[in-house]
């Protein structure tokens, strides 16, 4: 039995892609703290902050704390006045000083209670020093590893990051299309490294379909990103290294199209499109892993951006992160079988 | 082997050197770009002048690559097709184009220097640039312009199946040639753009590591 008509695989694939889509659309984000305003505070005097939750439920239990937290130095808010679900009023008695040997002024903001569970704003208040108030109150009013008996929110969650917000959930489908592009062309060159050892025509078909669902899935990539980038670096389309590098790479790989399409011979079609498809994914290493590199870029895993770290790719992330870039790849290869098969027979009928 | 390449090398000059009309015409397209250029620009920044300079050579380039394998069609094909395997032809190749590109950047370099004042502090940097360059370019557009010389459309092919492969050394020249504007003692200049030389000479030499591989198999059908 041929590896391509056998359905396991196939199977596999859909029911990964499925769970995928399903659990990566509908798993809710955890909580989190999407605005808090004022901006900034002077010392020594009453801070009534207003702050915005983002999937938080307020008003489902009472027990709420707050704290504004600098290095390991925190103050608990005094008074807290729930609004509504995702909004509340938080006041602080603000000391007079800083925590002495701590010279960061921006505070985070950190509200916990036991529905939500703890969730935070980094850089939320910026304290302004007082004016002539230096040795009114001591600096004591700064707890030292205050916070404790923090609660996790229950259920499983996805990570809540400021700026990527629900966009998040793309790395389901733009990052892991992309893996499984560099899968369908790496299946590719091997393909067209068989046909140029054996000279079979199978292979080549088989370099072709491969390298077609590769530019789909390629474009979708790029469509994929370029709709994240819209929500988060705020243009579809800005000109970055990376974006520019992937547009080069299709580039690519429609030049390979426009090759076969124009040798009438096939088996100098085969032979030639055989060694283009092995020399252009070998110039598709430094397009994408090395050139990056070279320039400052927004994306991430460059310039200082994050890329796949602990922060942005959680264990519940991976659980689906990791069955989808399988899916996709299984649901290429099948894609790619079908329309090679369906060469052969044109092949036979002609 | 070395002899053949050295044979193949010194029968390449000989003939580039009775078909003075192709590298002459070579010059007068560089000549002539230059000068559009110039009429365009009224002041061009040290930064521009680079890109410039790397496109202007870039398709010199391809202009030179075009009629690399012009001479072994037909029966001297088939001809060296007995005596020589791909990869003598290919090296010999490559290092003829190598040769006459890095001449033709050196031309370039000093004709767009005379024409519109030269920002190029570093020229050891720069020269090196010049050289990593003109093998770069060489090693890809022989090997493309041996594909397109078997398909149909020659010189549209190279453009489409060229441009899209060489962009990543194109763009690692630009960068690499952005240090020899800066002035500065040749050490702490190399040393910064230490990084940018082994990159773009690891690019180069996977190309040519792979061409040596797959010409063969263009080589023979």
């Amino acid at each position: 039995m041929k590896i391509e008509r056998s359905w396991w695989w196939k199977i596999t694939g859909i029911i990964l892609l499925l769970y995928g889509f399903i659990a990566g659309m509908i798993l809710p984000l955890k909580t989190g703290i999407t605005t808090a305003s004022p901006f900034t505070a002077k010392l020594g005097e009453t801070l009534v902050l207003k702050s915005s939750g983002y999937n938080t439920f307020y008003t489902k239990t009472e027990d709420h704390r707050a704290w504004l937290k600098i290095d390991s130095f925190s103050i608990a808010a005094t008074d807290i006045k729930v609004l509504s679900d995702q909004s509340m009023e938080l006041s602080f008695q603000l000391p007079a000083q800083l925590p002495s040997g701590v010279e960061e002024r921006s505070s985070t903001l950190i509200i916990d209670n036991q529905e939500d569970g703890t969730h935070l704003l980094p850089g939320a208040v910026y304290l302004n020093k007082a004016e002539g108030l230096d040795s009114l109150v001591a600096a004591s009013d700064w707890k030292v590893n205050a916070i404790t008996d923090l609660h996790k929110k229950k259920g499983i969650t996805f990570p809540y990051r400021n700026t990527l917000y629900e966009t998040i959930r793309n790395t389901y489908f733009h990052v892991s299309l992309w893996f499984a592009m560099i899968f369908l062309f790496i299946a590719s060159a091997v393909n067209s490294s068989r046909y140029l050892k054996r000279k079979d025509f199978l292979y080549d078909h088989k370099a072709n379909a491969l390298t077609q669902v590769g530019l789909l899935y390629g474009i979708l990539g790029l469509v994929t990103g370029a709709i994240w980038a819209k929500n988060t670096w705020g243009a579809y389309w800005s000109w970055d290294i990376k974006q520019n590098m992937t547009a080069i790479s299709l580039l690519i790989y429609m030049a390979y199209f426009v090759l076969r399409g124009s040798i009438s011979d096939v088996d100098k079609k085969a032979r030639l499109s055989a060694v283009y498809n092995i020399f252009a994914f070998v110039a598709l290493i430094p397009l994408i892993y090395v050139i990056p590199r070279l320039f400052s870029s927004l994306h991430p895993g460059s310039g200082g951006n994050p890329a796949f770290g602990s922060q942005d790719l959680d264990n519940t992330m991976r659980m689906i992160f990791y069955p989808i870039i399988i899916g996709w790849t299984l649901f290429g290869f099948w894609m790619a079988s079908v329309m090679y098969r369906i060469k052969q027979l044109d092949e036979k009928v002609d | 082997m070395f002899k053949n390449i050295l044979h193949l090398l010194k029968y390449e000059f000989k003939v580039e050197l009775r078909q003075a009309h192709s590298l002459g015409g070579l010059l007068l397209y560089v000549l002539s770009t230059l000068f559009i250029i110039f009429i365009s620009f009224a002041s061009i920044s040290p930064q521009i002048w680079v890109i410039l300079y790397w496109i202007i050579v870039l398709f010199t380039s391809v202009n030179a690559a075009l009629k690399s394998f012009n001479h072994e069609m037909g029966k001297r094909r088939l001809y060296y097709f007995s005596i020589l395997n791909g990869t003598e032809l290919y090296i010999s190749k490559v290092l003829y184009n190598f040769l006459m590109l890095f001449f033709l950047a050196a031309v370039n370099f000093i004709l767009f220097a005379g024409i519109s004042g030269n920002p190029i502090q570093n020229i050891p940097v720069f020269t090196l640039a010049m050289a990593l360059g003109s093998l770069g370019m060489s090693t890809v557009f022989t090997l493309i312009s041996a594909i397109a010389n078997q398909s149909s459309s020659n010189a549209t092919m190279v453009t489409i199946l060229g441009f899209p492969v060489i962009i990543p050394i194109l763009l690692s020249l630009v960068h690499l040639s952005a240090y020899s504007i800066q002035a500065g003692a040749l050490g702490t200049v190399g040393a910064e753009a230490y990084g940018d030389i082994m990159s773009l000479g690891g690019i180069i030499l996977l190309l040519f590591a792979v061409s040596i591989i797959l010409f063969p198999f263009l080589w023979k059908n």
